[in-house]
């Protein structure tokens, strides 16, 4: 039964589906991979049944180099930080199993460039500690570890060395006061400062993987910056990342819909907000916890 | 995008890397050292930059930026049917401040008088280094309300349709560079950059501002793909590539210390303008008490892509000297060691 509330949001985004490439990410833009997967999941959590979601797999499938990954376009195969987007995409639709294995797979062998600590950087976290960059050759960062690490988790990958490395690079970005941004904690000695539209994706790929009282100054502070939020993406994962730690963040669904009624003063969210915001409206456990429900139940 | 750039096609036969190795390596390349020096000091052509006096943000920075066009031979002729892009900085927000982003006044005042110029359109791009969220980005700026007042359309650099382009810098090892398509739909870029000290590449200015060009779905959330390509190489490779016409930095309030984020305000009082970006650059490092002779990238872009020597640079409207203020530079970054500019030398 589809909520009357955000209906026409949802046709919004159906009616980005750009035929044989999947979604774009803004209104008359061409298709891309990451809005893909982000339009795929609201419509999906929204139970819309809408046939542009097997479309839009489908189209991710047919862009998935033989190695499994995926990536922003094929003239770009080192950014191929949407891989672990189109798996959670893929769940829940046994028809991709193929695809999501492959992309699985790439994703456990591909990591970042790792750099020694010397006792020399200015650079206050462990750049030994394995994750993801965003491009591959590159060092890793908070944002494409953190859709790993729910891609993994989702795939019951939960033992596995790799999402164990996701969760000690994640604990170890974490800014000392709370919070995380793209994943630099201090340099030359001064701590920088959080966001929360990354700390969201890292408080929602976390839960349930560490002790609450290591990640709740994080918590503080992205209930403390909802309140006071009003742009599309960071308030969709101040939700998200709030409803992973059981959170109920007060007037939270208010909070959306008048974000979503700015649009009229403001112009057209683009695709990925505002899925984010559409599944910051269903997601009442958070993004992992809800797709869980779906797929194998084995630990890998 | 419309270029020229005839200091690159005349490259010579000195390889591209072998020149950038030749300038970084400082002294330690002896006697072909000072010759390749000599050469490029020889090729630097004589230029205008523009300095204003402006105390606050709250002056009429219209007429002050129309007062430096004028000066600097922008007018009417050379604008009017032009479509406009300007390039402000936005790299990460702190609301609320005015050190970190290049600021709304600033912005709206260069539209107004490229509009009055008889432009034909003028559009604000930038892709922020940092935040991923664009939009509040711009609210956090303070630019969302002011833009849609003044109906200027953004355009979000990180997440625009791409354009793949040979590297035209050729200083690093990446052989293409991705930039937004927007490039191809504007007739005139402006760099519009803050003032700011920067703790991996020493001063970050209009060349280094073009880092905001490049789509973050390319190059990421910091763009890390230039940090391990050689920062000081691709900021050459991508000045010359994109070739921007001109360059306004808010120098009113600038940063200083740790920057490019975490340093403090600094009350420079001015407006620095241009159509050599280099030259641009090494005026406002002068200002800030930085030899820009001593700042790797601008080094290299001596007589490559514009001029740093202060005996070609003619100064339009107020000298280096009136408006000069030291930048605090911090002694234990690699980055600022050696860049204080002796006094008297101006």
């Amino acid at each position: 039964m589809l909520d009357h509330s955000i209906r026409k949001y949802l046709e919004t985004v159906e009616g980005r589906y750009v035929d044989g490439v999947g979604f774009a990410n803004r209104p008359g833009g061409k298709g891309r991979p990451d809005a893909s997967c982000w339009a795929v999941l609201a419509l999906e959590a929204a139970g819309t049944r809408s046939d542009v979601v097997g479309r839009a797999r489908q189209a991710l499938a047919k862009a998935q180099c033989s190695d499994g990954r995926i990536c922003i376009s094929p003239q770009h195969v080192e950014a191929c930080w949407p891989t672990p987007l189109a798996i959670l995409a893929w769940h829940g639709a046994p028809e991709y199993e193929g695809p999501r294995n492959k992309a699985i797979q790439f994703l456990l062998q591909f990591e970042q460039v790792r750099t020694v600590n010397s006792g020399q950087t200015p650079l206050g976290h462990n750049g030994t500690i394995r994750g993801w960059p965003w491009i591959a050759e590159t060092h890793a960062w908070v944002e494409p570890t953190a859709y790993a690490l729910m891609a993994l988790r989702v795939c019951r990958y939960t033992n596995h060395s790799r999402t164990r490395d996701a969760v000690r690079l994640l604990l170890d970005r974490q800014l000392p006061g709370g919070g995380w941004n793209y994943g630099n904690t201090t340099v030359f000695g001064q701590e920088l400062r959080p966001m929360p539209e990354t700390t969201g994706p890292a408080l929602e790929a976390l839960a349930g993987m560490t002790p609450r009282d290591v990640v709740e100054k994080s918590i503080v502070y992205l209930r403390s910056r909802r309140e006071h939020l009003d742009t599309p993406m960071s308030l969709a994962w101040a939700i998200l990342g709030l409803h992973a730690w059981q959170e109920r963040p007060e007037q939270a669904q208010e909070q959306i819909l008048r974000v979503l009624a700015a649009q009229d003063q403001y112009g057209p969210c683009d695709t990925i907000s505002l899925s984010l915001l559409l599944l910051a409206w269903q997601c009442q456990t958070g993004l992992v916890r809800s797709l869980e429900h779906t797929g194998s139940q084995d630990d890998k | 995008m419309t270029h020229s750039c005839p200091s690159e096609r005349s490259a010579g036969k000195i390889s591209r890397r072998q020149l950038l190795a030749g300038v970084l390596a400082g002294g330690t390349l002896g006697t072909a050292g000072s010759l390749l020096r000599e050469h490029l000091r020889r090729r630097e052509r004589r230029t205008e930059t523009f300095i204003a006096k402006v105390p606050s943000y709250d002056a009429d920075l219209v007429s002050v930026i129309e007062a430096g066009l004028r000066d600097l031979g922008v007018g009417p002729a050379e604008i009017r049917g032009k479509r406009i892009l300007l390039k402000p900085n936005f790299v990460e927000t702190l609301a609320g401040t005015t050190h970190i982003c290049t600021q709304a006044a600033v912005i709206v005042a260069a539209a107004e008088v490229f509009r009055k110029l008889g432009a034909a359109g003028v559009v604000v791009g930038e892709g922020s280094g940092h935040c991923r969220d664009t939009a509040r980005v711009l609210e956090e700026t303070g630019v969302a309300q002011p833009l849609a007042e003044h109906k200027i359309p953004f355009v979000d650099f990180n997440n625009d349709d791409l354009l793949v382009r040979s590297n035209a810098g050729g200083m690093s090892r990446l052989k293409t560079l991705t930039l937004p398509a927007t490039l191809e739909q504007v007739d005139w870029i402006v760099s519009l950059p803050k003032m700011k000290t920067h703790h991996w590449a020493g001063v970050t200015l209009s060349m280094k501002n073009l880092f905001g060009l490049m789509p973050g779905i390319v190059y990421g959330w910091p763009k890390n793909v230039f940090h391990w390509a050689g920062i000081h190489q691709t900021i050459l490779d991508i000045s010359a590539t994109v070739h921007p016409h001109f360059a306004i930095v808010d120098g009113i309030v600038g940063m200083e210390g740790d920057g490019p984020i975490m340093g403090t305000p600094k009350l420079a009082g001015a407006i620095v303008m241009g159509r050599d970006l280099a030259a641009v650059d090494a005026t406002a490092a002068r200002i800030m008490g930085v030899d820009p002779l001593r700042v790797p990238y601008l080094e290299a872009a001596r007589g490559r892509l514009g001029t740093i020597a202060v005996e070609k640079i003619v100064q339009r409207g107020e000298s280096i000297a009136a408006v000069r203020t030291n930048f605090q530079l911090i002694e234990k970054i690699p980055a600022h060691q050696g860049l204080r500019l002796a006094n008297g030398v101006l």
